[in-house]
């Protein structure tokens, strides 16, 4: 949780966290920690362009 | 067997040995949906007619807007008014008029879309919304239908494709669409007018890739470019065992409209 605050991540709602290739349920968030090596992905949601 | 014409026509195919007579044949036997024939669709609907893909659907309600020809190459001026799958159909028949082209003026719900991917071997989500997005994954999950899914917001873009029951789908990164508040729509947010170019002929080189049989397909990765930084990531994406809809104990069983998803281009509130 600290690394999405620290990261400037204004809204987790709209982010995925990816650490170490495995994807970290929403609720884990503020328990997860991450160590030095880690890899740590955000994928965010994106639409299309129609409109 | 190939006509003459035809083997005059895809030679460039022809000549490569991953493709040859018999590859080409197999796109010609081949048929692709595209639903959204907007920044997506259009470049994907273009190469698959020159390509030869035999049966390719449309999926779109809408009609031609003068804001979307900064991007939908498929649409000119003059068919401004006009629907897009018709006047996506007339450019690919103009193309390649050996090809068949079905058009669906429609969007999909969760009470027509199973019936309409039914017909087709590959599906490419072009649509700009998240409630057509998890639809088009739910129903190509539960149907088993092979997909690419790509997102697309300003200067970035994404693809994965989707072997149900084999990779990593949509939910499986994302299990349930943004809510609905404070997100800016497409027209806010802008969208870079090539970028959907790129993404929409990712998503084509997918389906005619599937259609050989030949190469890797993006399964299990989710290939992320940005265009500022001229930047491509490709992120592995296991299949998440909580996911909603493919995992261990899914909780989606059928197929409904997400009411209450965003709408708009979408998302990230930066």
């Amino acid at each position: 949780m600290k690394l999405l605050v620290e990261l400037n991540v204004e809204d987790p709602l709209y982010v995925t966290v990816e650490l170490n290739g495995a994807i970290m349920e929403r609720k884990n968030f503020a328990v997860i920690s991450v160590k030095e090596g880690d890899e740590v992905e955000f994928l965010y949601f994106m639409g299309g362009g129609r409109e | 067997m190939l006509t003459d014409e035809q083997i005059e026509r895809y030679q460039r195919h022809i000549a490569l040995k991953e493709v040859g007579g018999k590859g080409q044949q197999r796109l010609l036997d081949g048929r692709v949906l595209i639903i959204g024939t907007g920044g997506l669709g259009s470049p994907a609907a273009l190469y698959l007619a020159a390509a030869g893909v035999g049966t390719i659907g449309l999926v779109d309600a809408d009609a031609v807007d003068l804001t979307n020809l900064q991007r939908q190459v498929i649409h000119f001026t003059p068919d401004i008014g006009r629907a897009k799958v018709v006047s996506a159909k007339e450019k690919m028949a103009a193309i390649n008029p050996g090809i068949k082209v079905n058009t669906y003026q429609e969007w999909v719900r969760a009470d027509n879309i199973t019936g309409i991917i039914g017909g087709y071997d590959f599906v490419i989500d072009g649509t700009d919304n998240f409630a057509a997005k998890f639809l088009i994954n739910d129903a190509c999950v539960l149907a088993g239908k092979p997909y690419s899914h790509a997102g697309i917001l300003r200067f970035d873009g994404q693809t994965i494709t989707v072997r149900p029951g084999e990779s990593a789908c949509y939910r499986c990164l994302f299990p349930a669409p943004p809510p609905k508040d404070a997100i800016p729509t497409c027209s806010q947010a802008g969208v870079l007018g090539v970028l959907p170019g790129v993404l929409g002929v990712i998503q084509a080189t997918e389906a005619i890739k599937f259609l050989l049989g030949k190469g890797d397909l993006l399964t299990g990765w989710l290939l992320i470019y940005n265009a500022l930084q001229m930047r491509f990531t490709k992120v592995r994406v296991e299949r998440n065992p909580q996911c909603p809809i493919c995992g261990e104990a899914p909780s989606i069983k059928e197929l409904r409209d997400e009411e209450d998803a965003a709408t708009g281009c979408d998302l990230e509130k930066r």
